[in-house]
């Protein structure tokens, strides 16, 4: 190695000093490897380039140049499976099936040729007298050897049957110089070996044909199976969805990917070799440079297209676009947990009272940072004063995680006052037990992280838990007693007994838990202060609201319609809901809550130009979320919002009410009347010409029941779509809805 | 991380991933485990060492390829990227050959190899010479004696 490197620098100032091409110093090993990809034809102009590339092609005897050839051959000539036969070099062999042109008329090239029996043996042998007696018993190449080959050849040199040429003159020669009267049985026997020659050459044939008939019939398979395998990965790619639940490639585009359609329509040409993961990957590599290649000029020339629009359009073009993309949107199902845990203790906080305006995060560590100091308490009054066995543990630990369950979770406070009330008033009955595992149910599935940062936390509890019986009679007392609670009426006394309630624990109970529970009660009433002393606005079943249940009743109006179509659809969200299942809420965004979305209605274009079309990622990973959890939010008040604003009254389901008036109307003095609110947005657009409206600005709620009911009528997508909130007034002819 | 030295000593330091691309490392890394001893390669110069490493860098995700399958005798599969890489000067394509033969780097081994095979597809005895810079050392008669011999090889 370290000589072939002598005098070559890399990085190559090749031109400049003339030297030998590290080519001709290639070890052997590397010659081959070469080799391997190339194609007989050029092993041949191969090896007539230098003395060492003939040495390594033309070397008879070393099996190492035969392989060579023999894996060209077998490699690059289809139709040549079969090995050479007997004393036939596999060089040779090659050449012989490649030959082609018109040899056997160019009289100087004659060195190694074949004859051509009845056209060329007169021409050549100026002995007229040869027969086809003489040369019958030589081996010839019979012409279906190169059946495949006569395409090469004009038809006039399709030959029959080609002897070597020296063996032609050899026979000639050795059958000249036999005495007359034995050369026929000299003809006889040579015949007889040469029948016997060919009959193992026909036999090879044979073999041959049936080879080659059980290869073409392999390799069709095997094409098959991999233009199979081909059209389900690319149909599999293209089903293929990304964490949001949309697709990660556009069909449309994909499906104008050349390779696409090679693949997927045409029956190209393919390898029998077999489709492995590497193959895949270049495929995809190519088609997925197709696919960006279509994508980017398919998006600049929609950007081309956009700027010709006013402003208007491409307004509700890109609120369209993310209609479109909001039938499929899901959120990231990884990400899903802490999504949902947050909005979900944010929201109760916001249902007991819309004044409150603790930040859940501060909350659940003021909270954690209670429980910290608590835990301490706790740790040493165990340590100090009670010895537990491990039973009296496990149920210690389950009852605690109820209770600090309701320290940390700021919800409805009439919840939580309940509780404690409960667990001042039965403790002679000690009925705890069963009070907490009412409640576990309703707030376990609330709130996880928080309960595990303080579970531990009121040990002291336990203490007197532990020693009771568990009955089932009281916990139906209990649920009872919870839903009284709640009632608005008595409020009051439930705070006032929760605060005997802190008494009670201060007198009754040992020093150290004294302490603790003082805390918690104190921690309790402070939150609860502010929302139930300072907005009195009573949830009815409260705790169902926490889950967002999707029905209220306005509080001060008693000329209350209530749409039952609305309660049964809604049931039907509301249970599903409950499972889990996002299809429902994505349904609800998509039918309900996705013209009110904030982000929807403004949405937020880079640099304020609506022309500025989003990139994917930002609308998958940004603006979607954030739209998502915009409804989400508007779902979980809906129980609770302001009749008065058409936006509360369409999402509370009063869309067909005639309650809605067209303020332009009403500021020209015209009189219009109260009508449903696809009316007035038809009359909006029709009467004023309004094509974006801004539902608060140009209609008016006035809330009079009385005016019956104009169901929606429409017959489209896109009518439908104007019923119940969006603007796409402007994109008519634009696009397919 | 795996430190390397070049032939005249430059270091390159790499990721494991990188580096077990090839196998003389992959083994030695395996036998010798991690260290902060450079791993010298007296037989890959610097520059050379810098392409190789490109070439696992941006392959270090491909699955393994295993010797026998996939379809080694067709050169025209070469991706965009590889194609690119191989645009160098002949120098440094045999050194790479070398390289990769010596790291036992398969895939680059066949890439190069294939890029070398490429260059001689379809050429006249005399457009190889030219194109590799090849001096013809046949005297005339051997030259008559191996042009009959492949006769048929020359275009008409």
């Amino acid at each position: 190695m370290s000589q072939r490197r002598k005098g070559y620098h890399p990085g190559g100032k090749r031109q400049k000093q003339p030297k030998p091409c590290l080519f001709i110093v290639l070890p052997p090993e590397m010659f081959i490897n070469v080799c391997q990809y190339l194609p007989p034809k050029d092993l041949l102009s191969l090896a007539r380039v230098c003395k060492r590339f003939n040495g390594y092609l033309s070397a008879e005897t070393s099996t190492t140049t035969q392989e060579i050839w023999r894996a060209s051959r077998t490699a690059y000539l289809p139709h040549l499976q079969m090995s050479p036969p007997e004393g036939m070099t596999e060089r040779q062999y090659v050449k012989l099936v490649l030959e082609r042109g018109c040899q056997f008329c160019d009289r100087s090239k004659i060195r190694k040729v074949y004859w051509e029996k009845e056209d060329l043996l007169p021409e050549y042998m100026d002995d007229g007298r040869l027969s086809d007696d003489v040369i019958a018993g030589l081996t010839y190449i019979p012409s279906w050897v190169r059946r495949s080959y006569t395409y090469m050849r004009n038809s006039r040199m399709c030959p029959s049957s080609l002897y070597w040429t020296d063996h032609v003159l050899k026979t000639v020669q050795e059958y000249q110089s036999l005495p007359q009267h034995i050369r026929n049985d000299w003809i006889k026997q040579k015949r007889e070996e040469g029948l016997a020659k060919m009959k193992e050459v026909n036999q090879r044939r044979l073999d041959y044909d049936r080879g080659i008939r059980e290869l073409v019939h392999q390799n069709s398979l095997k094409k098959n199976e991999r233009t199979r395998l081909i059209k389900s990965k690319i149909q599999a790619m293209k089903s293929e969805k990304n964490a949001n639940n949309c697709l990660k490639y556009d069909n449309f585009i994909l499906e104008q990917c050349p390779t696409y359609n090679n693949h997927m329509f045409m029956q190209i040409r393919q390898s029998p070799q077999p489709f492995t993961e590497r193959s895949w990957v270049l495929l995809k590599k190519k088609l997925l440079k197709e696919y960006e290649e279509r994508r980017i000029s398919k998006r600049q020339e929609r950007q081309n297209k956009e700027k010709a629009w006013c402003r208007d359009v491409v307004f509700q073009m890109r609120q369209y676009d993310i209609y479109q993309l909001a039938k499929n949107w899901l959120p990231d199902s990884s990400l899903e947990n802490t999504v949902d845990i947050l909005p979900a203790v944010d929201s109760s906080v916001n249902s007991t009272s819309s004044n409150m305006d603790i930040d859940v995060q501060v909350s659940s560590t003021v909270t954690s940072e209670n429980s910290a100091t608590l835990i301490s308490n706790i740790l040493n009054s165990d340590l100090s004063q009670y010895t537990l066995d491990s039973t009296n543990k496990s149920e210690t630990e389950t009852i605690t995680d109820v209770n600090t369950m309701n320290i940390s979770n700021t919800d409805t406070d009439i919840l939580s006052m309940s509780i404690m009330n409960l667990i001042n008033t039965d403790i002679d009955s000690t009925n705890d037990v069963n009070i907490n595992d009412v409640n576990t149910n309703d707030v376990d599935t609330n709130d996880v992280d928080i309960n595990d940062v303080s579970t531990n936390v009121v040990n002291t509890d336990m203490v007197d838990v532990n020693v009771v019986d568990l009955t089932v009679e009281t916990e139906t007392n209990v649920e009872k007693e919870v839903i009284d609670l709640t009632d608005e009426s008595e409020t009051n006394i439930t705070v006032a007994e929760k605060s005997e309630t802190s008494q009670d624990f201060m007198s009754t109970e040992d020093d150290i838990i004294d302490i603790t529970n003082e805390k918690n009660i104190i921690d309790l009433t402070n939150e609860s202060e502010t929302s139930s002393y300072g907005d009195v606005k009573p949830t009815y079943f409260g705790p169902l609201n926490d889950y967002g249940l999707p029905f209220s009743f306005p509080s001060n109006d008693t000329t209350f319609q209530f749409d039952w179509n609305d309660w049964i659809n809604m049931e039907d969200q509301f249970s599903s809901y409950m499972d889990n299942s996002y299809d429902n809420m994505q349904s609800l965004l998509i039918d309900k809550y996705l013209p009110w979305c904030p982000s929807f209605r403004n949405p937020p274009f880079h640099d304020n130009n609506p022309y500025n079309l989003w990139d994917d990622d930002f609308l998958m990973n940004t603006l979607m979320p954030k739209i998502w959890n915009e409804a989400k939010e508007l779902h979980k008040k809906s129980n609770d919002v302001n009749l008065t604003t058409v936006q509360g009254a369409v999402l509370s389901g009063y869309r067909e009410n005639n309650i809605f008036k067209c303020k332009f109307c009403k500021l020209m003095g015209e009189n219009y009347g109260e009508a449903s609110y696809l009316d007035v947005r038809t009359h909006l657009h029709l009467g004023h010409g309004v094509y974006h409206i801004d539902d608060e600005e140009m209609i008016e709620v006035c809330l009079n029941y009385n005016k019956g009911i104009c169901p929606d009528i429409y017959n489209d997508t896109k009518s439908y779509l104007f019923s119940i909130g969006y603007n796409f007034k402007r994109l008519n002819d634009l696009v397919k809805f | 991380k795996v430190k390397l030295t070049s032939s005249e000593g430059t270091e390159f330091i790499i990721d494991r991933k990188v580096a077990e691309k090839s196998v003389l490392l992959k083994n030695m890394l395996e036998d010798v485990g991690e260290s902060d001893m450079a791993i010298p390669l007296p037989n890959v110069t610097g520059p050379i060492l810098n392409k190789v490493i490109d070439y696992c860098t941006h392959h270090q995700d491909d699955p393994f390829v295993s010797q026998e399958d996939d379809s080694k005798k067709v050169s025209d599969d070469i991706d965009d990227w590889d194609a690119e890489f191989c645009k160098v000067d002949q120098g440094t394509l045999f050194e790479l050959i070398l390289s990769a033969n010596y790291l036992d780097i398969k895939p680059l081994l066949d890439l190069t190899c294939k890029t070398v095979a490429n260059m001689i597809k379809g050429k006249t005895p005399d457009e190889i010479r030219k194109t590799f810079n090849i001096i013809n050392d046949f005297t005339p008669e051997e030259e008559e004696h191996v042009r009959k011999e492949n006769e048929w090889c020359e275009e008409r």
